[in-house]
């Protein structure tokens, strides 16, 4: 099955997971989602859904200054992200219950 | 490792072109968006072609086009053919009829139930109310038919959405700390709708015994049910309210 398809409905469930950790900036979510397994994740899509649930809110950002390089911009999930994060969590978990059920029974 | 200064000078062609092609792609968009859309993007690539080259800018990220285009359709932007509006989400809900219908059918049929209830003594108006309760049970089934999507929708409806509030109350208010306290009484409520049904029957203890424990483990495997399937309401909520008249006329004397 392709992942990336997958992918597209739960991506901003783990951008926020991967930020709830700790702060960072677009490239480090990128490579903590990477590392986390879901490899198949596009550059473009972390990028735009880090800036899409910027301007809904749901992440802060605070700029960096960097000695080499430019400065960075750090994501923080703000209040409102934390309770979308757990209400995400909780559909998640209830659908993939579900589907596990479905295959298993099949 | 090359050197800086060469990087730097490699810089000004391709992927800056790279680049370049990017913005164009997204020109529709107010600038400041762009700047802000491209801010770590633009960065990401160029730390990739000095980490792999140049000339794999393409291979890893695909054309400046497409890369452009996935950019976007993450940020909540409308592809570029569709003009305008890019502020709003793309993600609006459809709102056909169909919901409107199902909310009005709902309403329908819970008053008509409450008037049901209510109108048992004088049995003239009651066929009436039945009927009224059936037409809105009906409009409602168009929505009902399309799964447990079809309420989602309705719940996406203005009139619905006004509500949440309400439905999902806020607990660091005291009107929210209210109502959650009173949802959370709700378990409570599937034992007691339960009386009437068994007031009715008029059977005493063995009434209780023989119909009112059936009763009230049906009513709280309902109440369970309807809290993952939403659709139960159109009928739950309905039953709910004729149950509470009844039991206001049998209890209170209403």
């Amino acid at each position: 099955m392709d992942t990336s398809q997958l992918l597209k409905g739960v991506l901003d469930l783990a951008v926020l997971a991967v930020l709830r950790e700790e702060d960072g900036y677009g490239y480090d979510v990128l490579r903590r989602l990477r590392q986390s397994g879901l490899d198949e994740v596009a550059d473009a899509s972390v990028y735009g859904t880090l800036r899409r649930l910027y301007k809904a809110d749901l992440l802060t950002s605070y700029v960096v200054p960097s000695e080499e390089g430019p400065h960075r911009k750090y994501y923080r999930v703000s209040e409102s992200g934390r309770v979308r994060l757990e209400e995400s969590c909780r559909t998640w978990r209830t659908f993939a219950k579900t589907m596990d059920q479905l295959l298993s029974a099949s | 490792m090359q050197d800086v200064a060469d990087v730097r000078e490699d810089d000004g062609s391709t992927t800056e072109r790279f680049l370049t092609r990017m913005r164009a792609a997204l020109s529709d968009l107010p600038p400041a968006e762009v700047d802000e859309l491209l801010e770590d993007t633009e960065e990401h690539v160029r730390e990739l072609a000095r980490e792999h080259g140049e000339d794999q800018l393409e291979l890893r990220l695909g054309t400046p086009e497409a890369y452009a285009a996935e950019l976007r359709s993450a940020a909540g932007y409308p592809p570029p053919s569709q003009p305008d509006e890019p502020t709003q989400q793309i993600k609006q809900p459809r709102g056909d009829g169909v919901e409107v219908l199902a909310l009005a059918g709902l309403i329908v049929t819970t008053a008509s139930a409450l008037l049901f209830g209510a109108s048992v003594r004088s049995y003239h108006a009651t066929p009436f109310f039945l009927l009224t309760g059936l037409v809105g049970l009906a409009i409602s089934l168009p929505m009902l038919t399309r799964g447990k999507a079809g309420v989602e929708a309705v719940a996406q409806l203005p009139t619905v959405r006004a509500l949440t509030p309400y439905l999902k109350p806020d607990e660091s208010t005291l009107t929210g700390k209210v109502l959650a306290y009173v949802y959370s009484l709700q378990p409570a409520w599937w034992l007691l709708r339960v009386l009437p049904v068994v007031a009715v029957a008029r059977g005493g203890l063995v009434g209780l015994v023989v119909l009112g424990v059936p009763a009230a483990v049906i009513s709280i495997m309902v109440g369970h049910y309807s809290r993952t399937d939403r659709r139960v309401l159109w009928l739950v909520v309905p039953a709910n309210a004729l149950v509470a008249s009844v039991g206001l006329y049998y209890f209170v004397g209403f």
